[in-house]
């Protein structure tokens, strides 16, 4: 399974990037928000976790890009982030988020499976 | 007519009639004169005259006392009213009259300083009018408001957006009164608006702050707590490593927990709770908020036992805000009760409300800590002793979670008979 990882903080992203790699996941990943869309149009990956605080291009702008493509909107997106207001977490699901996770409320392993809950739910 | 005309007419009344009345005592004594004596008719006229000018001071005196009351009670009124006018149109909120339909009669000058038009383009046109500083909100916003004032008779309160003569737009907070005859008609409406664009600016920049504040301080925090759980999982360290990363991990999710609770508090304080209410069962919430807690409990060989008297118990509350409230009284029940200790959560029908009771039998509370115990970062003297670790944000959360969900919460603590913490949740 192709995962891309969209995250700007280097250590954050170098964890997930390892414990996704030894779930035998396909990582690849990006560090700010205006590589995302060409990145997933080009690789098709079959989920995308996104960071909503990224350089160029905020997180909830590319998720609203990426639902207004017609190839790509079926991909799910999981939003990995440290802003935990209600209104962000509503307008993320609004957006059309598959999921909203706050990174310091969540160890590796529950993204991990929430990813894996995700993919298996879009099967 | 004013009251000191109608004073001047009725005095030149009252001479007309003295002067009336003597022309007819002379008359009738000039009549009397060919029948009586000079003497006679002198001593009678004499007589007259006196009796006359008893009588009419004394008429005088009587009628005009009351006029006189009257005038000044008047005046206070005029006075008054004169006040009350200039308090009007002088106030710096934005006061305007309308007629029934909404057409402005009047308007003071804090509505011109506040929205740029002069009172000459504003009267006679309809509030709210595009054309005027209106317009800002949906149509069914003012489906709305229109209804509450006109159809229900009752007074309107609420938020707008607006826009200055010169296009730029501010908040105002408003407040419509109908005016009604003795009919019960609406004959007025009185608006009274505050610009609070800037506490709005304000609020938004302390949000703000906050949101980053915490995002920058949870980004840390979060790189932290992975990298401990990826250090954890790796091969070839010791049972000491394990332990070392293990209190780096607690000591991390306590700063965790610190930072979520100082945006908890900031939120309070800035009055943004708003419990976002769905119909929930109690028990069952009870149930699973406690299949998570019960781990900390376990820790300490503690039992958590449950007691409810209810087959269901519907309500309408914010979860989370529910959650927020038991789990910190819980988890303070687990702190700082010993280890062994039995702790018990009951469940039950409190007139209109349900009522939930987290008992312990210790420790006490001391009588010195009571009145403070849920304000913030308060902690007793015996707590700190008991858990350093606390933020002294727990219970004040946990009261504004109850009351944000229509509750009230207290506790009663007294030795022999231990310490119990009670909420409420209204029935649906």
């Amino acid at each position: 399974m192709k995962i891309l990882i969209v995250e700007d903080e280097e250590i954050l992203r170098k964890v997930l990037q390892e414990k996704f790699a030894e779930e035998h996941f396909d990582v690849k990943t990006a560090v700010d928000g205006g590589a995302v869309v060409p990145l997933v149009k080009s690789w098709q990956p079959d989920l995308v976790l996104l960071d909503i605080i990224l350089p160029k291009q905020d997180g909830l702008s590319v998720l609203q890009e990426l639902k207004a493509d017609a190839d790509l909107r079926s991909i799910p997106v999981i939003i990995t982030s440290n802003l935990g207001e209600d209104e962000k977490i509503k307008q993320a699901l609004k957006l059309g988020a598959v999921d909203y996770l706050v990174k310091t409320q969540h160890p590796v392993q529950e993204i991990i499976d929430k990813v894996k809950h995700h993919l298996l739910q879009g099967k | 007519m004013s009251l000191p005309a109608t004073r001047q007419i009725s005095k030149k009344l009252f001479g007309l009639i003295v002067v009336s009345v003597f022309s007819v005592e002379l008359v009738i004594m000039l009549v009397l004169k060919k029948f009586l004596d000079l003497t006679s008719f002198s001593a009678g006229l004499v007589d007259a005259i006196l009796l006359t000018a008893a009588i009419f001071p004394i008429l005088y005196y009587f009628i005009f006392k009351s006029l006189a009351h009257r005038n000044a009670y008047y005046q206070a009124l005029a006075g008054d009213l004169e006040k009350f006018k200039l308090a009007v149109a002088n106030a710096s909120d934005h006061i305007t009259i309308t007629d029934a339909d909404g057409t402005v009669l009047y308007v003071n000058k804090g509505a011109e300083n506040i929205t740029g038009f002069k009172a000459r383009e504003i009267v006679g046109k309809k509030v709210g009018s595009k054309d005027l500083w209106g317009g800002g909100m949906d149509k069914a916003f003012y489906a709305k408001m229109w209804k509450r004032i006109k159809t229900d008779k009752k007074v309107f309160v609420g938020e707008v957006n607006n826009h200055r003569k010169n296009g730029e737009p501010y908040i105002a907070r408003v407040s419509i009164n109908p005016i009604l005859n003795q009919a019960g008609a609406v004959v007025f409406f009185v608006a009274i608006e505050r610009d609070i664009t800037k506490e709005k600016m304000i609020d938004q920049a302390k949000s703000d702050f906050i949101s980053l504040a915490s995002h920058q301080l949870r980004t840390p925090l979060s790189a932290m707590k992975w990298t401990l759980e990826a250090f954890a999982g790796d091969q070839g360290l010791t049972a000491k490593h394990q332990e070392r990363l293990r209190d780096l991990y607690v000591s991390n999710e306590r700063l965790i927990a610190l930072v979520n609770d100082l945006l908890n508090v900031s939120h309070i304080t800035d009055k943004k709770i708003v419990a976002k209410k769905q119909t929930a069962d109690l028990a069952k919430t009870i149930k699973n908020l406690l299949e998570t807690i019960k781990v900390n409990a376990d820790k300490k060989q503690q039992t958590l036992k449950m007691k409810i008297s209810l087959k269901a118990a519907k309500v309408n509350m914010d979860i989370v805000l529910f959650g927020e409230t038991f789990n910190n009284l819980v988890s303070n029940a687990i702190n700082y009760a010993p280890a062994g200790a039995r702790i018990d959560i009951t469940l039950s029908v409190s007139g209109q409300n349900y009522l939930i009771a987290v008992h312990n039998d210790e420790p006490i509370i001391p009588v010195a800590d009571q009145a403070k115990l849920f304000t913030k970062f308060y902690r007793s003297l015996n707590s700190q002793t008991v858990n350093t670790a606390g933020t002294g944000l727990g219970l004040f959360i946990a009261k504004a979670a109850a009351e944000a969900n229509g509750g009230k919460i207290w506790f009663a603590s007294k030795a022999g008979i231990g310490t119990t913490f009670y909420f409420t949740v209204p029935k649906k």
